[in-house]
């Protein structure tokens, strides 16, 4: 896999986000997050997330985009994970998501394939959540997201090394009878420090309420640290 | 409860100081310029009679460093490995199950079926090793005279409860030479 291949990507990637929306609003934010997991021996794994959103601009593509730099909301996700085959995981596990003074809940269920070819790593994740909000009806999610890995140099990712990861989500939803369809698009570029350490930046593109309604965009600039004590 | 951004500086913090203890394994595999390769590996490689791409690689590890030429011809991949003075060190040929002598399959199924309740042969690759000119004659000319030949298995099976992946070395016979646990990379970046 070579650099010029991941730019065309990126590019590629860039032309569909822009094409996809021309008339409507948008947000930008930064993604940031910290992902630790930790095996525990027979195939368990316990994994904590920490992920904080904050807007920097929002708009509509027919005007000028208005600063809005806040702090949006922070989640903390806990995950425990069984292998259930040599590339199968099945996991569980409960977000707490605070926005304010407002807590939200979500129970999540996923099931992870992750096989590796020679030149590259395809993840498959189906998940289910329900999430829990005061005042607001229940919302229940089936996703599924398409996740390759391909190594900048040589072929496989080693410490030192950079790597692309390139992911496609599509997350249905079903909140009070309403049906919903929002799609990710997620292009990063990442490092290995070491095989237990990994930062991994980029666009992070979401696109939802398109159905039926103006489409809804939020781009995300995406930092995520991985950590494996 | 603890502000979101005291909460974030001690999480890297602690992070910070896992990073520092986790750098001590170290291997590593590159692409190789064809300029940066022994003059005596690239000649054995355009000795051989099949010219396909070939592509390099540097590989560095604790054990050794080497220089492997990687390339597909007829459908069957090809690995051949050198040291960094460019001397061979041994050619790997990924191979099916049935290309396997019947002779030596029992004898490979005897020692799996004795040591393993399940077990599923997932790679195979047959490996040839020797004098330069000899391994060379053995590509081209398929005479196996003066070569070892060894069967390198990867094998899927359970251990304590869990899958894992073991790599099996046989001799020409049949006969078992070694196992090692294959170490899975790292996939929480993929997973999560």
């Amino acid at each position: 896999m070579s650099t010029k291949i991941f730019l065309g990507l990126i590019i590629f990637c860039a032309s569909f986000i822009q094409n996809s929306d021309a008339q409507n609003d948008y947000r930008v934010g930064l993604l940031p997050a910290i992902n630790v997991n930790k095996p525990l021996g027979r195939g368990w794994a316990v994994n904590f997330k920490y992920e904080l959103r904050q807007f920097a601009l929002q708009g509509d593509y027919s005007t000028s985009p208005v600063s809005t730099f806040k702090y949006d909301l922070s989640d903390f996700i806990f995950i425990a994970s069984k292998k259930v085959g040599l590339n199968n995981s099945l996991s569980g596990g409960y977000l707490f998501r605070l926005r304010g003074t407002t807590v939200v809940h979500r129970t999540i269920q996923q099931f992870t394939i992750v096989n590796s070819y020679n030149a590259f790593r395809l993840a498959h994740r189906i998940s289910t959540d329900q999430t829990f909000e005061p005042r607001e009806p229940a919302e229940f999610r089936l996703r599924y997201r398409l996740t390759a890995e391909l190594p900048l140099n040589g072929e496989s990712v080693d410490p030192g090394e950079w790597y692309a990861k390139i992911s496609n989500e599509y997350l249905n939803s079903m909140q009070d009878g309403i049906y919903d369809l929002e799609i990710r698009l997620i292009p990063l570029l990442g490092y290995q420090f070491t095989d237990n350490n990994k930062l991994e930046f980029g666009p992070d593109y979401r696109i939802s309420s398109f159905l039926e309604n103006a489409p809804r965009s939020v781009y995300w600039l995406s930092v995520n640290w991985f950590v494996k004590l | 409860m603890m502000n979101p951004k005291n909460l974030t500086t001690f999480v890297i913090i602690f992070l910070s100081l896992n990073v520092i203890q986790a750098q001590t394994k170290f291997e590593k595999e590159y692409r190789l310029k064809n300029s940066s390769v022994p003059a005596n590996a690239q000649a054995f490689i355009d000795s051989l009679h099949f010219q396909e791409k070939v592509k390099w690689y540097f590989e560095e590890n604790n054990t050794g460093n080497s220089i492997e030429a990687k390339f597909k011809t007829h459908k069957t991949k090809y690995s051949i490995e050198f040291d960094v003075d460019g001397k061979l060190q041994d050619v790997e040929i990924e191979i099916k199950w049935p290309d396997v002598s019947k002779s030596v399959q029992d004898q490979i199924i005897t020692f799996l079926d004795a040591n393993y309740g399940f077990f599923k042969i997932e790679k195979i690759q047959v490996q040839h090793s020797g004098a330069s000119d000899s391994v060379l004659h053995f590509l081209n000319d398929k005479k196996t005279q003066d070569i070892t030949t060894r069967y390198e298995l990867i094998v899927k099976t359970r251990l304590i409860r869990k899958v894992v992946l073991f790599e099996i070395v046989f001799d020409e016979k049949g006969q078992h030479l070694s196992t090692a646990q294959i170490q899975f990379k790292n996939i929480d970046n993929l997973e999560y």
